[in-house]
């Protein structure tokens, strides 16, 4: 079923909207909690709980990309239950972040920028200017938590391209944070 | 400033959350392009595959060859492929039945695992090799649509990749057709391609 289908499903209040959600990115939601926590039935749980918030949210909201909303607030929701169940580091979120602090300038002035927005917006521009192949990869990297591994078969690269993409991404990106004051 | 560090990368991780949606969608859709010279290359493949079938076809009539021995698929009904990856799979009658308990899918090897939907039972291969999975996880999108109508393939087949997925053959690869940590039930999309089919067959014999 397509997106707007399944939205003017959720808008009509019908459950239908659920089980359609489930069965075109069930499985896809499910891998992205799945990276984060580490466990099957927390991941589980936060697909069930991205159905209940996006049932929530709709009517008010009507997202153009199904996919990329339900994504967004497994993402969140998965992220939240890690830092409360306060999980070993070295596997599944603990492991991305990480990798990510090599993208954060040496500074020790707190950080706020993220919540005005300033930051989300350094992050949009930062990935415009990347080619599509690169965005694809850190997208897959750190929205979606993919294994290197997975990225290099989906994308058809070998996992060395993959890493050195991202480390260079992420030198990248540091470069950019610090021009622009931000973190 | 280690701690400082680790706390703002966890702020670029939640800020990397509220990427524009387009961003996210257009990365998970992007597939890599095919180069031109790829085209060609496959465009040569296939012209001497036609003339080797027709000096085949050519010297078997001239010959007045017989042969009896066919007799595993039969040939025009539009679903030979199909049938040699169930006769491939089906032929393997050494092979021990496994539970579903017993795939292991957080063990880091791959296997191919089949499931006859006739008797619910289910096998493992051998583990594969880096190349072997590459070679297989990327010839599945080569596989052929199923036309409307065409009756299910006897085997359900799932390649598992030991960090918790598996993908069928039978699915196109998008994103939405990956299970973790589960043999998922599914129906056929796609018919595998011949190349996978013969690398099924030397991986299991």
């Amino acid at each position: 079923m397509e997106d707007n289908k399944i939205v003017d499903l959720y808008w009509a209040r019908n459950e239908l909207a659920i089980h359609e959600s489930d069965r075109k990115y069930g499985r896809m939601l499910t891998s992205l909690s799945f990276s984060l926590l580490s466990s099957r039935e927390d991941a589980e749980e936060c697909v069930n709980d991205t159905y209940l918030d996006a049932w929530g949210a709709m009517p008010t909201a009507r997202p153009t990309y199904l996919g990329a909303f339900l994504s967004k607030i497994t993402r969140r929701i998965s992220i939240d239950r890690f830092r409360a169940e306060h999980r070993e580091k070295r596997g599944g979120m603990g492991a991305i972040v990480e990798e990510l602090t090599e993208a954060i300038p040496d500074r020790g002035t707190p950080a706020e920028e993220y919540e005005n927005g300033r930051l989300a917006e350094a992050l949009n521009r930062f990935l415009r200017s990347q080619s599509p192949q690169r965005r694809a990869i850190f997208v897959r990297r750190y929205f979606y938590s993919q294994p290197v591994s997975q990225i290099a078969v989906a994308l058809k690269l070998g996992e060395s391209k993959v890493k050195v993409t991202l480390h260079r991404m992420r030198e990248a990106l540091r470069k950019e944070l610090e021009a622009q004051d931000l973190l | 400033m280690k701690n400082q560090k680790e706390e703002k990368a966890i702020l670029l991780f939640r800020e990397i959350g509220e990427m524009d949606d387009r961003l996210i969608q257009e990365a998970m859709l992007y597939r890599p392009k095919t180069s031109a010279f790829s085209h060609v290359l496959l465009i040569a493949a296939c012209l001497v595959f036609s003339l080797m079938l027709s000096v085949g076809a050519f010297l078997i009539t001239h010959r007045n060859v017989k042969d009896e021995n066919v007799g595993h698929t039969s040939p025009g009904d539009g679903s030979a492929t199909e049938q040699t990856l169930d006769a491939i799979l089906l032929a393997q009658s050494d092979a021990q039945a496994a539970s579903a308990d017993d795939i292991e899918f957080f063990g880091e090897k791959s296997y191919v695992v089949w499931q006859r939907t006739d008797t619910e039972e289910i096998y493992v291969s051998r583990a594969l090799t880096s190349y072997e999975v590459e070679y297989l996880t990327s010839e599945i999108s080569n596989g052929t649509q199923i036309e409307a109508g065409k009756s299910e393939p006897i085997c359900r087949v799932w390649i598992v990749l030991g960090d918790g997925t598996a993908l069928s053959p039978h699915l196109k690869p998008s994103d939405g057709n990956v299970g973790v940590g589960e043999l998922f039930d599914y129906h056929a999309e796609l018919i595998p391609s011949d190349a996978f089919n013969s690398k099924i067959s030397d991986i299991l014999n």
